[in-house]
């Protein structure tokens, strides 16, 4: 059963909250905070302090951190593939609308005339469009199978 | 509760006992989640030590952009999780009825009293699969969603969810058919 489709049901809900709420105990370990402080003074007796630069020494606190980096990374290329995309079809838009708005000048492009110079333009414009596109499309699918970003290719990275 | 964050100045401006305060503030919802995962009441301990002295150590990385709480809570899980694979603790036995205790008779109006309640409770809690009763605690009591758990657990939004449904469904079962208590006995207004 997939549980994304079952409706809520606050009454389930609320009493799992009060479930909870009453599961709640109190630490029983009245001397717990001498401890942490005790533990604490002993780092500071082997000259260890608070330290502005994150220090390499717990696989916890590392990964805390780096979650946070990663986290931040994965919103600032959200964003930037939701611009590069937008950017994209608001030219494609604006594009389409000069080439059908503009009347057929006779004009000259590359040798050409007339409808020839015309049809060229379009032309290059269209391969232009379509190699911006497939770059777009190549960015868009490394972001959503994260690819681009995975831990094996960057280990792979440093390595070489 | 008070502010942690002017413990937190304290404690970098050099004042150390400052740091005992925010100990004492956090420390009791840092065991309940520890406890969670770990389901012994001494393991849960260590690992909230450890989880605090990361914390003092690394304060100063402290970025502030979520609460000192939620960045607490995040270590605790590690450290405990962590702790877990190393004990490579046995996954309670879920259908195990050879320690539980034959029921109180309810009293008048059919309430249990408050101390068989939060028993009865937690010992259905350790019987609970460690993420299930983590990801229980974390979203029913310390109020976090799903993304937030998502992101302090480094599981999926989908796996939190699936654990949530798993979690509710098996606390019923230990509740009305192992322990033969009714939701109504341990209603409370």
């Amino acid at each position: 059963m997939n549980p994304n489709s079952l409706p809520q049901n606050p009454e389930d809900d609320r009493f799992m909250q009060q479930l909870l709420r009453k599961s709640a105990e109190p630490m029983p370990f009245p001397d717990f905070d001498d401890e942490v402080m005790s533990a604490i003074t002993a780092l500071e007796a082997e000259a260890v302090v608070p330290q502005k630069v994150p220090a390499i020494e717990s696989s916890a606190a590392e990964a805390a951190i780096a979650a946070d980096y990663r986290e931040e990374l994965r919103r600032m290329r959200t964003a930037s593939l939701r611009l590069s995309w937008l950017f994209f079809l608001i030219g494609l838009a604006a594009g389409i609308a000069l080439l059908l708005s503009t009347p057929s000048y006779n004009i000259g492009f590359l040798g050409f005339q007339g409808r020839e110079a015309w049809i060229l333009i379009q032309g290059i414009c269209l391969i232009w469009l379509l190699m911006q596109a497939d770059q777009l499309l190549l960015l868009t699918k490394e972001y959503l199978s994260g690819s681009r970003y995975s831990a094996a290719k960057r280990n792979k990275r440093s390595a070489a | 509760m008070p502010d942690s964050e002017a413990y937190i100045d304290a404690v970098l401006a050099g004042d150390r006992d400052a740091f005992r305060h925010l100990v004492r503030l956090h420390k009791d919802s840092a065991w309940g989640i520890a406890l969670s995962v770990l389901k012994d009441a001494f393991t849960a301990r260590d690992a909230v030590q450890q989880a605090f002295v990361q914390a003092w150590l690394h304060l100063g990385s402290f970025r502030r952009e979520a609460s000192f709480r939620t960045w607490l809570h995040r270590i605790v899980i590690r450290e405990a999780l962590k702790l877990a694979k190393e004990q490579q603790q046995p996954a309670a036995d879920f259908a195990d009825t050879a320690y539980i205790p034959d029921p109180q008779p309810p009293e008048s109006g059919g309430e249990l009293r408050d101390a068989h309640q939060r028993y009865y409770i937690n010992q259905a809690l350790t019987r609970l699969d460690a993420r299930e009763s983590l990801v229980l605690k974390l979203f029913y009591l310390e109020a976090y969603s799903i993304r937030e758990i998502s992101q302090l657990t480094a599981w999926s939004e989908s796996n939190v969810k699936v654990l949530l449904y798993r979690a509710r469904q098996n606390m019923r079962v230990l509740l009305e058919k192992t322990f033969r208590l009714k939701p109504e006995d341990l209603y409370l207004p």
